[in-house]
């Protein structure tokens, strides 16, 4: 039982902290399909910062910038050359697994030895951390101005402009703090696995942005759907009694947030602001 | 549009503007790796030049590349913004597949438009799925899509390696998880069967599937310049509520644009299984669907165009291959050169990445 509830936690960890990430750009209307790429961006620069330093903290580090970096990039074309955010996102992604998988391939040593570094310290401070985060998300989305202002902005980006307030700052804001967030998650797996590997996110960030439309963009519920959804995979690992196999397992979550969003099951209630992306002046 | 019409050089300066972009990266990583750009541009035009059998490889990724292309294309014309290609193409193939076994005994002529069809069917059916959940519920296609895509990979993955795996074993391939072969009467022909000097008789992947890609391309064309239809489907992605007030049904239109998206996307079952491998490979696609969204922006969503952006990207990726084999580069520099392409034509492309174009 407590392994599994390790097992879970394990799992929850990054799904977390990419899905939180997810919603502080989308809170701010602008819809993030690129926490994929951020996650293997930061993975990468993970690794390189170990290995490095030496240090896993510095690794962590490392890899929260990584995932700013794309999303620095990612913003630029979003809020400066007013991209799609959904087009920007795509390529984000492509560029992710393109630029990891060549410098990967050319770095040479980086990736072949498992990282010498103990990290155990350096994983469970980040599943804390996923509380602290938790709990001060939500204060910050429902107590304070700028949360709100946030969440105004994310409901109608025009209509914010309109009470003065510079929507664009928040978008950007909300883009690179889910570029650092989803870093430090793909940290979390190069640091669990002890290396870097091709493509290591593997559809994680996609889970995540599930994980973050079933928690209906909400903070605190995300712990619950993160948790809910990292449990399941822990199950599904060490039982075998479902006999279901392992890929369409995989494909269980998704089919969950089909559901959901097809109103079958729970109510799904989007940030206004993600649907009139054709608003932004 | 005015400035369209007033200087027609704009877009062509947008696309040298991204092609430099592309290029001066992709030079400053071959410096970074210590060749010689300029060597390594030379090479690969030379090696491209004078190998005839590479650029029947580089015509099968571009059939390939029209499809998909075709498949992101069209929805974007009406503001449907279909990232779910590669999906479709997944139950595009499945379909085709489950066809194919069930045609052993028909006629040549009727087995090859039954598995085409499945194919269509197969590709269209699953983007329903999405299109469904926009218009009843209100779901971004994207999220659909996405989702709807990694269920497809799922399903191919297990039936590739569990119930449909081929039970054969002994060759290299079969490394690859894999289905059983499609019988013979649902290969599409060679095109050596129809031209037989071509290549001087030199293996190629090239099949009928390639006149096919183009046929469909003419049809699109005509659909969105010369029908009610494409105009339509143009007019609602300028401006969805002038479409409604005129009294046209917007969910129906959103529905049959992804299904014929769909359709194209399945259809690439057409010159993988039918015309090529002849089985379902697990993870054959391997992004085919993404790349699509890329053809379709190069080509700014003009059908007739869709085939020449494939071509750039076939002969793109085929570049990429050469400077594998030639260079210290790893044939992922392609890659990353037309990830720089796209961005930098989105960031020239103020009319929010052409999504009006």
């Amino acid at each position: 039982m407590t392994a599994w509830f390790f097992a879970a936690v394990r799992m929850a960890t990054p799904l977390y902290l990419a899905g939180l990430g997810g919603l502080f750009s989308e809170r701010s209307g602008k819809a993030n399909i690129a926490l994929e790429g951020f996650m293997l961006s930061g993975a990468f620069a993970c690794v390189m910062g170990c290995v490095l330093f030496r240090s896993p903290w510095i690794g962590l580090m490392a890899g929260g910038l990584g995932g700013l970096l794309l999303a620095a990039l990612h913003c630029t074309a979003v809020i400066r050359f007013k991209v799609n955010a959904l087009l920007s996102g795509v390529v984000m992604n492509l560029l992710a697994a393109a630029s990891t998988d060549f410098l990967f391939l050319t770095a040479g040593d980086l990736g072949g030895d498992r990282l010498s570094v103990s990290s155990t310290k350096t994983i469970h401070a980040l599943s804390l951390l996923c509380l602290i985060l938790a709990a001060s998300s939500h204060f910050f989305f429902s107590r304070t101005v700028h949360g709100l202002r946030w969440r105004t902005v994310g409901q109608s980006p025009a209509g914010a402009r309109s009470l003065g307030i510079g929507a664009a700052s928040y978008q950007s804001l909300g883009i690179l703090v889910s570029g650092f967030l989803s870093g430090l998650a793909g940290s979390f797996l190069a640091l669990q696995a002890g290396q870097f590997v091709r493509g290591m996110s593997a559809g994680r960030g996609f889970l995540a942005l599930a994980a973050l439309i079933l928690s209906n963009w909400r903070p605190l519920r995300l712990v619950a759907v993160c948790f809910t959804l990292g449990g399941l995979s822990a199950l599904s690992m060490r039982v075998e009694v479902l006999s279901l196999p392992s890929q369409l397992l995989e494909a269980v979550p998704y089919l969950i947030t089909l559901l959901v969003m097809a109103g079958l099951a729970l109510k799904s209630e989007p940030p206004a602001g993600l649907s009139e992306e054709e608003d932004m002046a | 549009m005015t400035a369209k019409r007033l200087d027609p050089l704009l877009p062509v300066l947008r696309l040298g503007i991204a092609a430099a972009a592309a290029l001066l990266v992709g030079a400053g990583l071959l410096a970074l790796l210590g060749e010689n750009p300029w060597s390594c541009y030379i090479i690969v035009t030379r090696h491209l030049l004078r190998s005839p059998v590479g650029w029947a490889s580089i015509l099968y990724r571009t059939t390939l590349l029209t499809f998909v292309g075709l498949a992101v294309a069209i929805p974007f014309r009406a503001g449907l913004f279909n990232i779910g290609a590669e999906g479709q193409l997944y139950m595009g193939a499945l379909f085709c597949l489950l066809a194919a076994f069930s045609a052993a005994k028909f006629p040549r002529w009727i087995a090859l438009p039954w598995c085409l069809l499945a194919g269509a069917l197969g590709g269209s059916l699953w983007a329903l799925i999405p299109a469904l959940l926009k218009t009843r519920r209100g779901v971004h296609e994207v999220i659909g899509t996405i989702l709807t895509n990694l269920c497809a990979i799922a399903l191919i993955n297990y039936l590739t390696t569990g119930p449909m795996k081929d039970p054969g074993t002994g060759t290299v391939l079969q490394m690859i998880p894999q289905t059983r072969a499609v019988p013979e009467v649902c290969h599409l022909p060679s095109l050596t069967e129809l031209w037989p000097g071509l290549l001087g008789g030199a293996s190629h992947p090239l099949n009928v599937s390639i006149l096919l890609s183009l046929l469909l391309v003419a049809i699109a064309a005509l659909l969105m310049s010369r029908t009610r239809l494409g105009l339509l489907w143009k007019a609602l992605g300028r401006n969805e509520s002038a479409v409604r007030l005129a009294g046209a049904r917007v969910e129906r239109l959103k529905l049959g644009c992804f299904a014929l998206a769909g359709a194209m996307a399945g259809l690439v079952c057409s010159s993988e299984i039918l015309g090529h491998q002849h089985r379902l490979v697990d993870n054959f696609s391997g992004g085919l669907g993404f790349q699509g969204i890329a053809v379709a922006l190069l080509a700014r969503n003009h059908p007739l165009a869709i085939p020449v952006s494939a071509l750039v990207f076939g002969i793109l990726q085929k570049a990429s291959s050469v400077l594998d084999v030639r260079t210290s580069a790893p044939k992922e520099i392609g890659l990353l050169i037309q990830g720089v392409l796209l961005l930098v034509l989105l960031c020239v492309d103020r009319r929010r990445g052409g999504k009006d174009a």
